[in-house]
């Protein structure tokens, strides 16, 4: 999500919201297309199971549907990821199990071999499959607040102000929290992100 | 100024909050710290990695059909109107406090007005009380609109105006109702 279309997006969140809020029932999967990506990929990540992702994907739009004609501010992507965090907060603490993303699914394979990728030509993906194991299992690896913070930064788009919001905490504790992930990840990534920059180059 | 500030410049500019004028102080910088250059180099780097690399998905047909459905049976449901649904919330709460300070005024305003009107306090003095009890008081539909409160010591009466209308009162009661503070 390019941090440019944030005030185009806001403007575009708050007109559909209007139109469902008078009826337009297709207004609001105007927004769930919009937000579907972004939303499912940092609850996918933060949970590592994609049937538990599901789960609370829908109760996320539930609540966000329940809630949604006393919603009132601008920012409804941050509204939303909130929400999405607090389902997963809520889903960690009634004892749900959470799988990893290796964890073998029903065909044997892992959920992470399963993921489709797009835009991927069937020769460039083995060696992107791999790759994508190693992000997804250095980014499993973080504290789970630093996770959050890069997930929300990364799939969700959103503004560090934004996180330091949803987290309720400074904007420097975020962006600490976000350094901190970031030399994590720099050490375990080390020779991916090598790799991607020789081919930049 | 210590690099791990400027660290924080580059994450804070990346997502777009980086005011100008610090976006120029982290531009100069950079062109002089080849430390920070690295740094910002790899960072972006990561994150483009990470961002190409992270498990993309879906959420299920099933999932989205759900959602779909939720969204229109909520949209087509009645719905609870309040009085300040209308309102965004900043808006919500002047409006609270304006309530809250509007209703102190009126509390404040009746308290005044309620102690100026009161009637006086009365000692009731023998005579009045047997005229209210013997006289007024069994004329009860004449008398209805007389409010006598704690009745052995001191006596409040309301619409005492009334009294002077009740045709049985004698003017020498009235005299005394007078002097009493009932009919003033």
């Amino acid at each position: 999500m390019n941090d440019k279309t944030f005030p185009t997006m806001k403007e575009n969140d708050a007109e559909l919201l209007n139109q469902y809020r008078t009826g337009n029932a297709a207004a609001l999967e105007q927004i769930v297309e919009r937000y579907r990506r972004s939303l499912f990929g940092f609850i996918l990540n933060m949970t590592g199971n994609r049937e538990e992702a599901n789960d609370i994907f829908q109760e996320t739009w539930f609540r966000a549907i329940k809630n949604i004609h006393k919603y009132r501010h601008d920012n409804l992507a941050g509204w939303l990821f909130k929400i999405a965090r607090n389902c997963i907060i809520d889903r960690s603490r009634s004892g749900k199990k959470t799988v990893s993303l290796d964890s073998p699914g029903r065909t044997g394979a892992s959920l992470g071999d399963t993921v489709p990728c797009e835009g991927v030509s069937p020769s460039a993906e083995a060696g992107n499959r791999e790759t994508g194991r190693k992000i997804a299992d250095a980014v499993a690896a973080l504290p789970a607040r630093q996770r959050e913070v890069f997930l929300l930064r990364m799939e969700g788009g959103l503004p560090f102000r934004d996180i330091a919001a949803i987290q309720r905490v400074s904007i420097n504790t975020a962006l600490a929290r976000m350094q901190y992930a970031l030399a994590k990840l720099r050490h375990e990534l080390k020779d991916e992100y090598t790799m991607a920059g020789s081919m930049r180059t | 100024m210590k690099c791990g500030r400027f660290e924080r410049w580059m994450l804070l500019a990346g997502s777009g909050e980086l005011p100008p004028r610090k976006r120029a102080r982290l531009k100069s910088h950079l062109a002089t710290c080849p430390r920070c250059a690295a740094y910002r180099e790899d960072v972006e780097l990561i994150l483009e990695t990470a961002g190409r690399g992270l498990p993309q998905a879906d959420p299920g047909p099933g999932v989205l059909a759900a959602v779909r459905r939720e969204a229109r049976n909520a949209a087509s449901r009645p719905r609870r109107k309040t009085l300040a649904a209308g309102f965004p919330p900043a808006m919500r709460r002047r409006r609270l406090v304006a309530l809250a300070a509007a209703m102190l005024i009126c509390a404040a305003v009746w308290h005044m007005t309620a102690r100026r009107d009161a009637p006086p306090d009365i000692v009731v003095s023998e005579t009045s009380r047997h005229i209210l009890e013997k006289e007024l008081l069994p004329a009860a539909d004449e008398v209805r609109e007389l409010t006598i409160i704690n009745w052995d010591e001191r006596t409040l009466v309301e619409r005492v105006s009334d009294l002077m209308l009740l045709d049985d009162v004698s003017p020498a009661e009235r005299e005394l109702m007078i002097l009493d503070g009932f009919a003033i």
